[in-house]
């Protein structure tokens, strides 16, 4: 009556089971979007946390993207000498931190208030 | 007892010996051209003498090695790199063919591209000048430049630079090992100018339309770190994951499943089978159209060492289908690395091309070792979760114990949570490019259906990151260590070797009893 192979079963099985799933979140997050939100973990600060650049220890800093051993020693370096730093802006004064780098890292800071 | 047959391993160890060797000494090439034909000789010589005849085609695979890397090194007369040093200042105006895929990176607010340029002609005060050799590109602002194009620009033209003092990373050695002694670089002031179109291979060009489309598909569905991971994952591109995502990967020990592997491809073949079989197709041509869309998809995701590596496993074991022959691993795996080698000795030094071909002669030998000892543990024989438990606990282990040494002289990182990681992670990424795949494969026939696709991939990812950042917050869950040497790399894998060799031996003398 339904001539149809182990693996085609095993296929159309995958496939209902991924269309029922799918339509299932769909429907969730349309009618609840701060659970999208909630599921979203990329995106949200949990993964990674932004620091405080004028609290954040030398280990911290070279935890951070972007930041190696050598930047982290001039931001601190900067910091000893300039005090603690106004905007995050002031960070393009640091040796070793071009625009380019800078782009990359501010992501992960949070502005110093 | 079957004596296995692996007469390419021995001699893709002597040209990776004889690459290592060139070097390290540099020797004369005129001297081992004929050191490499006097070997060659005096073995066609003796050719019936079983033990000179193996060992002088050893030797002489050492040489050659040393020839094919000196060879590799040498630029032609006409390469763009004599003609640098007149172009240092101002502006440059080259033509060339783009030969690689285009990156276009986010940059500031906008986008860079960047390819790889086959360099024709180079603007002298005089008139052009015919040139040869590879530069990589790019041009800071967005661009319908494609793979295939012949372009004329207006740029700056350079020697790479290493970017960071905080990374032991050379770029430019890493550009060096691809071919590409420098970079140029079109700015505000830069012109591009597409003079013609489809210069390029067929195949590639095809093969980079698809990707470019399925790439769409993905940044339409889902959002823009969904949509990096996916296309890293599927399509090989990995330039656009974010660095802290990256980072999870990496401290747990699994950034494996971001690169395209032998685990991928063997995943795209079965789905490729299992669709291709649907078609009222018979067995010889199902295996040859799994081979076809195999190297069509290694094209695709630009063929770098590790999926190289993998298609060509692959496609030999396809191979033994059709042609009724078994075929070993071990020697597969040899003739995977002998071509990528003799294409480009120096993939010998890529960080890639070790990891991949490290982590498969582990699994291949070291792998079974585990798992004998393991057997000897009071749990149930017969129990299937048990031993897939086992095996993927054995897998993991071989893997990580082999690429330990190698980790921690490139990444100053040690990773003991990636045997319990691999666990977690690798059910979530086999569904993910089950998913993937399934999502840009239904996107371009009912692009509704789609959808659902999406918001599996959505959940299962994003569970995937949460598990990966959980084991990351583990104690002692990765530890980042001090630079080894290269010498400390070599001790360890010889101590490893030496524990192989008396595991191997005890074996030998004390054989397993036969029921």
């Amino acid at each position: 009556m339904f001539p149809i192979t182990k693996q085609e079963r095993l296929v159309l099985i995958t496939f209902g089971l991924v269309f029922l799933f799918g339509t299932a979140f769909q429907y969730v997050f349309k009618k609840n979007p701060a659970l999208e939100n909630i599921v979203n973990v990329m995106d949200s600060q949990t993964i990674y946390p932004k620091v405080d650049i004028n609290k954040v220890s030398y280990d911290q800093l070279v935890k951070i993207p972007y930041v190696g051993p050598a930047t982290a020693k001039h931001i601190m370096d900067y910091r000893k000498t300039h005090g603690p730093f106004q905007s995050l802006e002031q960070l393009k004064s640091v040796e070793g931190v071009d625009r380019g780098r800078f782009e990359k890292i501010f992501p992960f800071l949070k502005e110093p208030r | 007892m079957i004596k296995t047959h692996r007469p390419l391993l021995s001699i893709t160890l002597a040209l990776s010996l004889g690459i290592l060797v060139s070097q390290i000494a540099r020797p004369d090439f005129r001297l081992l051209v004929l050191l490499t034909f006097f070997s060659l000789f005096l073995n066609g010589l003796w050719i019936k003498k079983k033990i000179i005849a193996g060992s002088l085609t050893v030797v002489s695979f050492v040489f050659l090695g040393m020839v094919c890397c000196q060879n590799s090194q040498v630029v032609s007369e006409d390469h763009i790199i004599h003609a640098a040093r007149y172009h240092k200042k101002g502006m440059t105006f080259l033509e060339g063919i783009v030969v690689s895929d285009v990156q276009r990176r986010p940059f500031f607010k906008g986008k860079k591209n960047i390819f790889i340029l086959d360099v024709k002609r180079i603007k002298a005060p005089w008139g052009w000048i015919k040139k040869s050799g590879r530069v990589l590109v790019q041009i800071f602002r967005e661009t319908p430049v494609q793979y295939g194009d012949y372009l004329r620009l207006k740029g700056k033209l350079y020697r790479p630079f290493n970017f960071s003092e905080d990374e032991k990373f050379s770029y430019r050695e890493y550009l060096e090992r691809k071919g590409i002694k420098l970079m140029f670089s079109v700015g505000k002031k830069g012109e591009y100018q597409v003079l013609r179109f489809d210069k390029g291979n067929g195949f590639e060009a095809a093969a980079y339309r698809l990707k470019n489309r399925l790439a769409k598909i993905f940044w339409k569905h889902l959002t823009a770190n969904e949509a990096a991971i996916m296309i890293g994952v599927v399509l090989g591109d990995r330039y656009l994951i974010p660095k802290h995502i990256n980072e999870l990967f990496i401290q747990t020990g699994t950034v494996h499943i971001l690169a395209i592997s032998g685990f991928n491809v063997g995943i795209v073949a079965f789905i490729i089978f299992v669709i291709l079989k649907t078609f009222p197709l018979g067995r010889r041509w199902q295996y040859m159209l799994t081979i076809f869309f195999l190297v069509f998809y290694a094209f695709l995701t630009g063929g770098q060492p590790s999926v190289v590596r993998a298609t060509i496993m692959a496609c030999i074991f396809l191979a033994s289908f059709l042609l009724e022959k078994e075929s070993e691993p071990t020697n597969s795996l040899a003739l995977a690395a002998l071509i990528i080698l003799l294409q480009n000795p120096m993939n010998l030094f890529d960080v890639g091309f070790q990891l991949s071909f490290i982590s498969v002669l582990a699994i291949l030998h070291f792998h079974p070792m585990i798992m004998r000892v393991l057997g000897k543990l009071p749990f149930d024989q017969e129990s299937r979760v048990a031993q897939s438990v086992l095996q993927c606990f054995s897998v993991s282990l071989a893997v990580w114990i082999w690429l330990a040494a190698l980790l921690v002289y490139y990444f100053q990182i040690i990773t003991p949570v990636t045997i319990l990681a691999n666990f977690v992670v690798i059910p979530f990424s086999t569904v993910l490019i089950i998913l993937g795949f399934g999502m840009v494969f239904l996107a371009m026939l009912w692009p509704p259906l789609a959808l659902a696709f999406a918001a599996c991939i959505k959940v299962t990812l994003n569970a995937m990151i949460a598990c990966i950042y959980l084991l990351s917050q583990l104690p002692w869950a990765y530890v980042y260590t001090k630079e080894i040497s290269l010498r400390q790399v070599f001790v360890y894998y010889g101590i490893m070797g030496l524990g192989v060799l008396l595991f191997v031996l005890i074996r030998k003398l004390n054989p397993p009893k036969s029921i």
